[in-house]
């Protein structure tokens, strides 16, 4: 391996150059900031398209190069972008990659080198995807659920082009985030360090690894029904598209089941959204623990809700198909299960909030995001029961109901993780602090505006406004308060998506202006805040790998200087008197 | 380097390019027991489908298999044997010292390039049963052709992602672990195979209805 | 501090907003007051959970926030809370369902005597059909659907030989008879929702789905097409009227049935070939329902995505490029064959390439149809 060459530098590595440092590196952390930075990316443009819909929603007809096409356009490229290339690829690809090896005592994923494929696969479906937006005919406008027969019939847009490279682009995604999902799998569990069981793990590994099986188990179903619509669309063939007169034409296929597709779609679609939700509970929970310097409540049974939800979340996908026409009979079985999903989600919230008992709580940014994830998870999760009975979900399904739900669940608070989440490793990626007044103002913005939009909206839709309509001229049932409601609600949401800048200014600024920080400014006990250097250089640890001897949640302390031990501190440390993690003497204690 | 025993793994990471740290122990049979149960779960899904849409109604059996389709079973069945023997081979060498291993490598490697020449001989039957199939069975007549193509291309391209692994190793000559590996990937493959064949023509809608009972 | 209150503000903001919203559900008109009874008892209880849980987060962070010489509690949880908690969550969960599964194993289950309607969908139109005096409906098959038979009925068929073929977009329904609502498509998803009815289902091409509901208020109602169809999917608009039954009765009366299409010059739905000489725009006008053409394109004057054909022929129209057009057949041909050449000014470039392409026959009788929509006015 060459170690003794006269060039090598103190981490034993030969001349790099900018390319194979930053660019084509192996390093986890550098591809998890490459995941981050085109997430981010591609979500900011799916947040111009969303306001782009709130434009025509609130101000109907005022913006001609809005038109329907367009609008179902915006529509289905902002869902698909924002559940799939941003928050998967975030949860999984950011923070996943980032934090495993750190929190696990790693020098690194153990597919390094796959591990780099993963991202460069990630971005080609990220280009390809953006691309559908210079076929002929623009991107797909058939709804990020892509139904069909509709979805490659005249009648919607892009069902020339633009489908297919859709299509195209989730099969390429699929295969990035199984390489992906191989790494992060294989890495927990072979290789922890010494000492740390899978019971010392914490929550943020439980969340994103559970998250990851989940992801490599549901994804193929995506790929089978997109590659089989690919099919009745390239070949003809009848899958899923049954005999049809499309625009006075009778078309050759005969005998496919669009229902099919549905089943296919929702059992990938529902883990899906847990694959989004079970990362920002981990990191939920380590964030309430940390700043409120108190062990989370309940560690083995967030563990095992974890678990038992990602299990479940594989038989409940039927609850998005209660008035597809399928057999009646499923409508018993899955509104029972997902009623019954219900259970570990609110013990969960229960253990966050008692979290908070006692507890010793610092109103830090993270924490701010924090305690509005509990909020608006709570609300959201809440409006999940209407919509998983299924005689209450029958008359709010398709309405704006749903659409006030799933940003809830979905859209505003695994948001509000990934941006406490953020704000709170970025002392340790960066080196340094975010600058805090801007953090805070962006927390209210954003935590306050995301009410103001989408409380009402449920109300929209329990009076019966469907979803997905470009425009709503003159129903009688619907009164013209609520076009006037539509309008104050574009109006918050440009302004709330206008100081998402913020965040972004606020992340590029405080890396070279941000207070320089050390180890570990939250006091925080588990292993990505021991590491010798700040950020952490290559391999992590240098030379010596840590030693673990106790779970990641000792807060609450009462004897002795520090109100925490960190999980690399061993007993013997402990009867010294002192607190003090062992190895790291550079490490300043701030109490 | 510190020879305390709180170490794992502690050598000072290597160049940046390759893969600079010591490989895991373990993590290799992890990874591959994940990725067959990733590709266990596609082709269930889409022997799901399959079943599905078969119990629609308008179903065409297929006819009885080419006899392409037996020799090429036949010829997955030759690259497992070949891996097996290769594997167990492997691990003797492994266990003597370096300079004993030497002699042993030739019939291993012999054996792997069995392995890929029989994995080739496979897909060149699988075409050649494709051509055989597409005079009377087209691709887009009815849902039946669809799947045979569909789902025995999806396997094609399974086999060839294992036969690019392979070329690695036989290239690069790992020892024991890497082909071990193989050897079970390719047992995968010829399990999942076997699977697929009979699913395609053995598997009559009565059969299915027995079972579904009609649910849609 | 603040964000204890801004919890409490949003809880006493939520529940203000719930008690004077002026947006809630429609007086219901259908038999269904139970899944409104479900719905209310699912707000009560969400409601509660909302509310205790945010004040519960509000008071601990005043009462446990950061105080010096104080540190959190040692405590690693509560087992036997822990299960109280999960008890309370099930039986809560178990209140939820099992009023929400009775309901539903009524809505599954339509009564033997309900009357038998039909709603076909149709990018972007509906469709209604009625078992005739036989009470029985013409088999149907998607296969038979042409510009003169758009319900795709079997020409052999006796029992379909009486079916009422509604014209328009107004289902009428007799008031308190239960009705089971037949839904087909012919070729993309669809959903047929009134939201006073309550209950409603998608529409799948390939199959049949049904619902059924028994209306209970007299009333005019709007259905409004619910599962994305495509880019007409909010204009797919149609009208129900529920009136008690002796007009019902005389509405029936008046619709065309398949043996005999009514003999107005509106003309009806049937495949009988009708003089053209009774009926110069006939065949038009159906090419124009089969295509899609009525989604965007009025009859009557009303504002559409695209120009209403009333008064269209012989108008002078801005196109969007400045100049001005005198609507003659010329015109209308090419902006059907090729649409995107000049578009009418104000008005989105939105309309497809007609695919496949109008022979000349159905050229000439679109271009004859819209001749015949007289009436002055601006679009």
């Amino acid at each position: 391996m060459g170690y003794g060459s006269a060039q090598v530098d103190e981490h034993g590595h030969g001349p790099q150059s900018f390319w194979t440092k930053y660019v084509w590196s192996q390093d986890h952390k550098v591809i998890a900031v490459q995941y981050s930075i085109t997430a981010i990316a591609v979500g900011l443009v799916a947040l111009v398209l969303s306001d782009l819909m709130r434009l025509q929603l609130g101000f109907p007809g005022k913006f001609a190069f809005i038109d329907a096409n367009r609008y179902y356009q915006f529509m289905t490229m902002h869902g698909m972008i924002m559940v799939i290339y941003l928050l998967t690829a975030l949860f999984l690809g950011g923070f996943g990659n980032y934090l495993i090896p750190l929190m696990l005592g790693a020098r690194d994923m153990v597919f390094p080198f796959l591990n780099m494929l993963s991202y460069w696969c990630y971005l080609l479906a990220v280009l390809i995807l953006i691309s559908s937006f210079f076929v002929p005919g623009g991107p797909t406008g058939a709804g990020w659920t892509l139904y069909p027969p509709q979805a490659i019939l005249p009648g919607t847009p892009g069902m020339d082009w633009g489908i297919i490279v859709m299509l195209v682009s989730l099969v390429v995604f699929i295969i990035a985030a199984t390489m992906g999902g191989l790494n992060y799998v294989t890495t927990v569990l072979q290789a922890r360090t010494r000492g740390m069981t899978l019971m010392r793990m914490p929550l943020t590994v439980w969340g994103i690894f559970v998250a990851t099986i989940l992801a490599l188990l549901a994804f193929p179903a995506l790929f089978v029904s997109g590659v089989m619509m690919l099919l009745d669309k390239c070949l003809g063939t009848s899958f899923f598209m049954p005999a049809v007169v499309s625009m006075g034409q009778h078309l050759g296929h005969q005998g496919g089941s669009p229902l099919l597709f549905q089943h296919l779609f929702w059992f990938f679609g529902h883990p899906e959204v847990y694959i989004v939700a079970l990362p920002a509970f981990g990191i939920i929970s380590d964030l309430i623990s940390v700043h409120a310097r108190k062990c989370i409540f309940g560690y083995r049974m967030m563990v095992w809700a974890i678990i038992i939800i990602g299990g479940l979340s594989f038989v409940v996908w039927a609850h998005h198909m209660y008035i597809s026409g399928m057999h009646p009979y499923f409508g018993f079985f899955f509104a029972t299960t997902t009623l019954i999903i219900a259970v570990p989600t609110a013990l969960k919230v229960y253990n966050w909030t008692l979290t908070l008992w006692r507890g010793d709580i610092h109103l830090t940014v993270p924490m701010l995001f924090a305690i509005g994830f509990i909020s608006t998870f709570l609300i959201g999760g809440l409006t999940g029961l209407f919509l998983g009975n299924v005689s209450v979900d029958i008359p709010l399904s398709n309405t704006y109901f749903v659409v006030a739900h799933f940003h809830m669940v979905m859209g505003v608070s695994p948001v509000l993780a990934v941006f406490g989440g953020i704000y709170h490793w970025y002392p340790k990626v960066a080196g340094r602090m975010f600058h805090e007044g801007m953090a805070r103002l962006h927390f209210w913005v954003t935590f306050l505006g995301a009410y103001l939009i989408f409380f009402p909206m449920h109300y929209l839709g329990i009076l019966g406004m469907p979803r997905r309509y470009y425009a709503y001229d003159n129903y009688a049932f619907i009164p013209s308060s609520a076009q006037e409601l539509n309008a104050y609600i574009t109006v918050v949401a440009i302004i709330v998506g206008l100081f998402q800048l913020l965040f972004i200014f606020n992340l590029a600024w405080s890396r070279f202006h941000g207070k320089v920080a050390d180890g570990n400014p939250w006091r925080a006990a588990s292993l990505e805040w021991t590491t010798p250097d700040t950020p952490p250089g290559h391999g992590n640890w240098g030379a010596t790998l840590p030693v673990v001897y106790r779970g990641a949640y000792s807060y609450g302390i009462q004897d002795g200087d520090s109100d925490y031990i960190p999980q690399n501190v061993g007993p013997e440390q402990i009867e010294e008197g002192a607190a003090q993690p062992a190895h790291h003497p550079a490490e300043g204690r701030t109490i | 380097m510190n020879a305390s025993c709180t170490l794992q793994r502690g050598a000072p990471p290597g160049g940046p390019g390759a893969a600079a740290l010591p490989p895991t122990p373990g993590a290799g049979s992890t990874g591959l027991w994940v990725l067959i149960g990733v590709v266990t779960m596609l082709f269930f899904l889409f022997s799901v489908a399959y079943l599905m849409r078969m119990a629609a109604g308008d179903w065409i059996v297929l006819p009885a298999p080419p006899w392409q389709l037996w020799c090429s079973t036949a010829l997955l069945a030759l690259t497992s044997l070949a891996w097996h023997l290769a594997a167990p081979g492997a691990a003797l060498a492994g266990q003597m010292t370096r300079s004993a291993a030497r002699p042993a490598r030739a019939p291993q490697e012999a054996l792997v390039g069995l392995a890929c020449i029989a994995a080739l001989a496979f897909l060149a039957m699988q075409l050649w049963a494709w051509q055989a199939m597409r005079v009377h069975y087209p691709a887009p007549a009815n849902p039946s052709n669809s799947f045979f193509y569909l789902i025995t291309g999806l396997h094609g391209v399974h086999v060839i992602g294992g036969l690019l692994a392979a070329g690695l190793v036989w290239l690069r000559a790992h020892g024991s672990g890497p082909i071990a590996l193989c050897a079970r990937y390719w047992h995968f493959l010829l399990l999942l195979w076997l699977a697929m064949f009979g699913l395609l023509f053995a598997i009559t809608p009565e059969r299915v209805q027995i079972i579904c009972g009609g649910f849609q | 501090m603040g964000l204890a209150l801004a919890l409490v503000l949003i809880v006493g903001a939520t529940v203000i907003f719930h008690l004077v919203s002026p947006w809630w559900q429609t007086p219901i008109a259908s038999n269904w007051a139970e899944m409104d009874a479900a719905l209310g008892l699912t707000m009560i209880i969400t409601a509660v959970a909302f509310i205790v849980i945010n004040l519960f987060i509000a008071y601990m962070l005043v009462r446990f926030r950061h105080r010096d010489g104080v540190r959190a509690s040692p405590e690693h949880g509560n087992k036997k809370l822990e299960w109280w908690l999960v008890a309370a969550t099930t039986v809560g969960v178990a209140a939820l369902l099992a009023p929400g599964l009775s309901v539903y194993a009524k809505l599954i289950a339509a009564p033997d005597q309900a009357q038998l309607v039909e709603v076909l969908g149709q990018q972007w139109q509906w469709h209604f059909r009625l078992a005739g005096k036989d009470g029985k409906m013409g088999r149907s098959d998607v296969r038979f659907v042409s510009a003169g038979n758009p319900y795709g009925l079997n020409p052999d068929d006796p029992d379909g030989q009486d079916d009422v073929l509604v014209e328009g977009q107004e289902l009428h329904l007799p008031l308190n008879r239960p009705v089971k609502v037949l839904l087909r498509s012919q070729d993309v998803l669809h959903d047929f929702y009134v939201p006073q009815f309550r209950t409603r289902m998608n529409m799948v091409p390939g199959m049949m789905t049904t619902f059924w509901l028994t209306p209970t208020v007299a009333g005019r109602f709007e259905v409004l097409c619910a599962q994305l169809c495509g880019v007409g999917h909010p204009n797919m608009r149609g009208y129900v009227v529920v009136e008690d039954e002796a007009s019902y009765q005389k509405w029936l009366a008046a619709q065309p049935t398949l043996a005999a299409p009514a003999a107005r010059p509106a003309g009806g739905a049937g495949q009988a070939a009708m003089a053209d000489a009774a009926d110069p725009g006939r065949q038009g006008r159906l090419l124009a329902q089969a295509r899609g053409c009525a989604a965007c394109h009025s009859v009557d004057g009303s504002a559409g995505v695209g120009p209403s054909w009333k008064g269209l022929y012989g108008r002078t129209e801005p196109m969007s490029d400045g100049s001005t057009v005198k609507v003659d057949e010329a015109y209308l041909r090419e902006s059907i064959v090729t649409p995107q050449a000049r578009v009418v000014k104000g008005y989105p470039p939105v309309m497809p390439t007609p695919t496949p392409p109008f022979s000349e026959a159905d050229l000439a009788a679109l271009v004859a149809y819209i001749k015949t929509l007289h009436g002055g006015g601006a679009p």
